[in-house]
């Protein structure tokens, strides 16, 4: 779903204020409108009502965590297609198996990919899935 | 002598004898009442044999009279014995036909209205004839009386076992013959003239049940039976010889005080005396083989007890064993064994077993005593009836003493023969017994099968006892063994769940630390870029900012896991534990903050306990860590205002609290605060970089300590959080 400007649109769910602002400046910079959500249950509702081109999901969240967000994204019929990437600190192993289980495109660990390496790799995967 | 007359003899003898055993040996109603039905049939009996030859129709109706007393109790009292041989015990049918009974005596005794007339029969006596109403009324009670109580015999002896039942038996098919026998007597009253002669069938009865009571103990009376059932027939045996000796005499001398009699006396006198004696030992052995098969025989006793404690290693199987044989062989009423405790000095004689013996009598703990020193030194068994002969022979004093004072302990503890127990010399034990039930004394025999007994018992008791005590030290091998296996299970369970902790802690520690590293390099990543160039300068600042908190956060993360890390999560040890005053550590950690305080703009204030704290035993490098991290929460958490730290005394626990009036934390956090990583909401907002281990930490060495930690909050006014260590706790802390 592209945005009126025909921007591809990324939803940061993540709740360190820190990593959303450093997160938002850069796909601002490459030319991604980004939304962001602090919690689980806002990124939710924003998921639902935006329809973003890609959801970047943190796993540990402050109410809900980021695979409880992945479950109902994809057990509700408007956000199930939606593609999700797991993106976290905690070690990927675990993440990845459960993440992927539910329906998650890919498993990312934030210390990886740099910003820049990590807006490539989102437009990559935009891409690839038009 | 007409038949008549030999049936009522046969009757009454034998039933009158039986009568006398019982009274004799009676003891209990059931021998009464026995007795009394004994004496009726014997009454009965010796009428019959009066009425057989009498001639006169007056004098036969007075002996009918006479006869008919005994008649009268037969049915009520055979009842009566049926219901106290049973232990029936509805007695209402007895306790109206008793009276019935005495009723029909008087009318028999003193009118004319039982028995009035009697008639000629058979050529050879009177009989009863033209019954009256009330001999009717009675014959029906009494064949109604008789039948009753053979169905209530029948009843028993289906639902019966054992002995009882075999008992039962004997009593049922003695008075069921004696009582259909008996029952033809009333016929000839009724002109119905069949010779009595069936009466002779109640002569059987007597026999039945003698033997019967030898044979199955029934009422417990053989013991005297035994001995009078033995004199009887020896008396016979010589009353057989003397008559026949009279009768030899007078057919061939042609008399008795014949002088070829007096010579043939000599060799007939130590003949008879020979034959008696053979007779009176075949006598005994036949009434043991026959009728008490359970009384001892000697060889058999011995061979048989030695033959089964070679096989006994268990020693409360032998006392078992060795009590119940003396017991039974003897028909004692009191038996048991007494075991030395060696381990105390002076030894202790105590129960391994006693029957019927009243321990509160002295005798469940004997004492090292003149007892034991006798019984060692003779090594035989000590009869207290014995005692009073040695004691008329003892001349010296103090002996003497001793033995009357041995005399009075025995009778004390109602002992009549003591036995030692010895083996390699040593006295082990003792076997005390109590009176036979016949009352009679200890013969010479039973002395020496029981000094046999007794020193067979001894050594297959040092066996046991012996064999006893390795098992034992196999029992206590194997439970310490038990007991280390066990140990080690759980050491290696309390390893694993160390493992498990410790891989979960890095994994989480892992990404608290990779967190800030993230952003740190994220940033200078962007720098590399270029991305930078273009930036506003407020944008670039904050980017800056960013980077520097992350880098102070990436410090304290490393301390706090380093912290946690020595700490041994969930199972924290305490390796350099001591006693400590808490309100010098609580002070040293408050001052150490002051600083900080004071640029955040918070003052920190120190109350001190108004009772002196005990001290107790804590690792104090991690309790004052614990209470920096509760006190550097409380400045980072409130943005003014003052924090306040507080030690108190409180049932035996020390409860240091943190009191602040920051941000609060939510009630639905406070139950997940304590956790590992979990930061409430609220608190990210404020101070977005916790490691999330503080807390944790906090209550780690709180669990370690056996006390605990936990928060009390308002969210928007502040929260308390409380450490609580427990006084007494040297006994509490885990050994590493």
């Amino acid at each position: 779903m592209e945005t009126k400007t025909g921007k591809l649109l990324v939803l940061l769910i993540e709740d360190d204020p820190d990593q959303v602002f450093l997160y938002k400046t850069k796909f601002n910079l490459e030319g991604l409108d980004t939304l962001t959500a602090l919690k689980g249950a806002d990124g939710i509702k924003l998921a639902r009502e935006k329809k973003p081109n890609l959801v970047l999901l943190d796993v540990l969240l402050d109410d809900i965590d980021g695979i409880e967000v992945l479950r109902q994204l994809k057990q509700n019929k408007e956000t199930s297609g939606l593609l999700v990437i797991l993106f976290t600190n905690l070690s990927t192993r675990d993440v990845e198996k459960q993440g992927k289980k539910l329906g998650a495109f890919s498993v990312i660990s934030k210390t990886d990919y740099t910003p820049g390496e990590l807006v490539k790799k989102v437009k990559k995967i935009l891409e690839q899935s038009r | 002598m007409n038949t008549f007359a030999l049936s009522g003899l046969l009757i009454s003898v034998p039933s009158f004898v039986l009568g006398i055993f019982t009274i004799i040996r009676g003891q209990k109603k059931l021998h009464y009442i026995w007795s009394l039905f004994c004496f009726s049939v014997a009454l009965w009996g010796f009428g019959v044999y009066k009425i057989a030859s009498i001639q006169n129709a007056e004098t036969a109706i007075t002996w009918w009279k006479i006869a008919y007393i005994g008649v009268i109790f037969i049915p009520i009292l055979f009842t009566h014995f049926t219901y106290e041989f049973l232990d029936l015990s509805k007695k209402l049918l007895i306790k109206i036909i008793y009276p019935i009974s005495f009723l029909l005596l008087y009318v028999n005794i003193f009118t004319d209205l039982f028995i009035n007339k009697v008639r000629f029969i058979f050529g050879q006596f009177y009989y009863i004839s033209e019954p009256t109403i009330i001999y009717s009324f009675f014959v029906l009670l009494f064949l109604i009386l008789a039948i009753y109580s053979h169905i209530k015999l029948l009843e028993a002896y289906k639902t019966t076992q054992g002995i009882k039942k075999e008992q039962i038996k004997y009593i049922f098919i003695s008075t069921f013959v004696g009582f259909i026998g008996g029952s033809f007597a009333f016929l000839p009253v009724y002109k119905i003239d069949l010779y009595p002669i069936f009466n002779i069938a109640i002569a059987v009865s007597p026999f039945i049940v003698a033997y019967a009571i030898l044979r199955h103990r029934l009422m417990d009376i053989r013991i005297v039976v035994r001995k009078v059932f033995i004199h009887l027939i020896a008396a016979l045996f010589a009353y057989v010889i003397f008559y026949f000796l009279i009768w030899f005499y007078t057919k061939v001398f042609g008399d008795v005080l014949s002088p070829a009699g007096y010579i043939a006396g000599i060799v007939i006198a130590p003949l008879f005396v020979f034959s008696f004696h053979a007779i009176s030992n075949k006598l005994k052995k036949f009434t043991n083989e026959y009728f008490f098969t359970s009384l001892y025989n000697y060889q058999e006793t011995i061979s048989n007890l030695t033959e089964e404690l070679n096989y006994l290693i268990d020693l409360d199987k032998i006392i078992n064993l060795i009590v119940d044989t003396i017991k039974k062989t003897m028909s004692l009423d009191k038996a048991g064994v007494l075991i030395a405790d060696g381990q105390k000095k002076p030894a202790h004689y105590k129960i391994a077993k006693v029957i019927g013996f009243n321990e509160k009598n002295g005798i469940s703990l004997v004492k090292d005593g003149f007892l034991t020193e006798y019984l060692s030194k003779t090594q035989k068994p000590l009869v207290k009836e014995e005692l009073s002969i040695i004691l008329k022979d003892s001349e010296n004093k103090k002996e003497k003493q001793n033995l009357l004072l041995l005399y009075k302990y025995m009778n004390h503890i109602e002992a009549s023969l003591c036995l030692p127990l010895v083996s390699n010399k040593k006295l082990i034990g003792m076997i005390v017994l109590g009176e036979k039930i016949s009352k009679a004394p200890y013969t010479k025999e039973d002395l020496e099968l029981l000094d046999t007994l007794s020193k067979q018992a001894g050594i297959a008791l040092e066996n046991a006892i012996l064999y006893k005590q390795v098992s034992d030290f196999n029992k206590t091998l194997k439970s310490k063994v038990d007991f280390q296996t066990k140990e080690i299970m759980e050491k290696a369970q309390k390893m694993q769940k160390l493992a498990n902790m410790r891989s979960e802690f890095l994994d989480i520690a892992s990404h608290q630390l990779r967190t800030p590293v993230s952003v740190i390099n994220g940033t200078l990543s962007m720098m590399i870029d270029g991305d930078f160039k273009e930036m506003p300068e407020e944008e670039k600042q904050k980017f800056m900012r960013n980077v520097y908190i992350k880098g102070i956060k990436l410090k304290e993360i490393i301390e706090d896991i380093l912290s946690a890390s020595e700490m041994d999560t969930g199972t924290l040890s305490l390796p350099s534990a001591k006693e400590s005053d808490i309100s010098i550590i609580v002070k040293k950690a408050t001052d150490s903050k002051r600083g900080e305080a004071k640029t955040h703009k918070i003052s920190l204030v120190l109350k001190k306990s108004k009772s002196k704290l005990p001290k107790i035993k804590i690792n104090e490098q991690y309790f004052e860590h614990a209470i920096l991290n509760l006190i550097d929460n409380a400045i980072k958490y409130t943005k003014k205002g003052k924090v306040e730290i507080k030690t108190v005394l409180e049932d035996n626990n020390i409860i240091v609290s943190v009191k602040d009036n920051g941000i609060g934390i939510p009630k639905k956090e406070l139950p997940k605060l304590f956790s590992k990583f979990s930061r409430a909401k609220n608190a990210k907002e404020m101070y977005a970089d916790g490691s999330g281990l503080g807390l944790f930490i906090v209550k780690q060495v709180a669990k370690a300590h056996k006390g605990d930690a936990w928060a009390e909050s308002e969210e928007g006014k502040g929260s308390i959080f409380y450490i609580k260590l427990p006084v007494l706790l040297e006994k509490n802390i885990q050994k590493k």
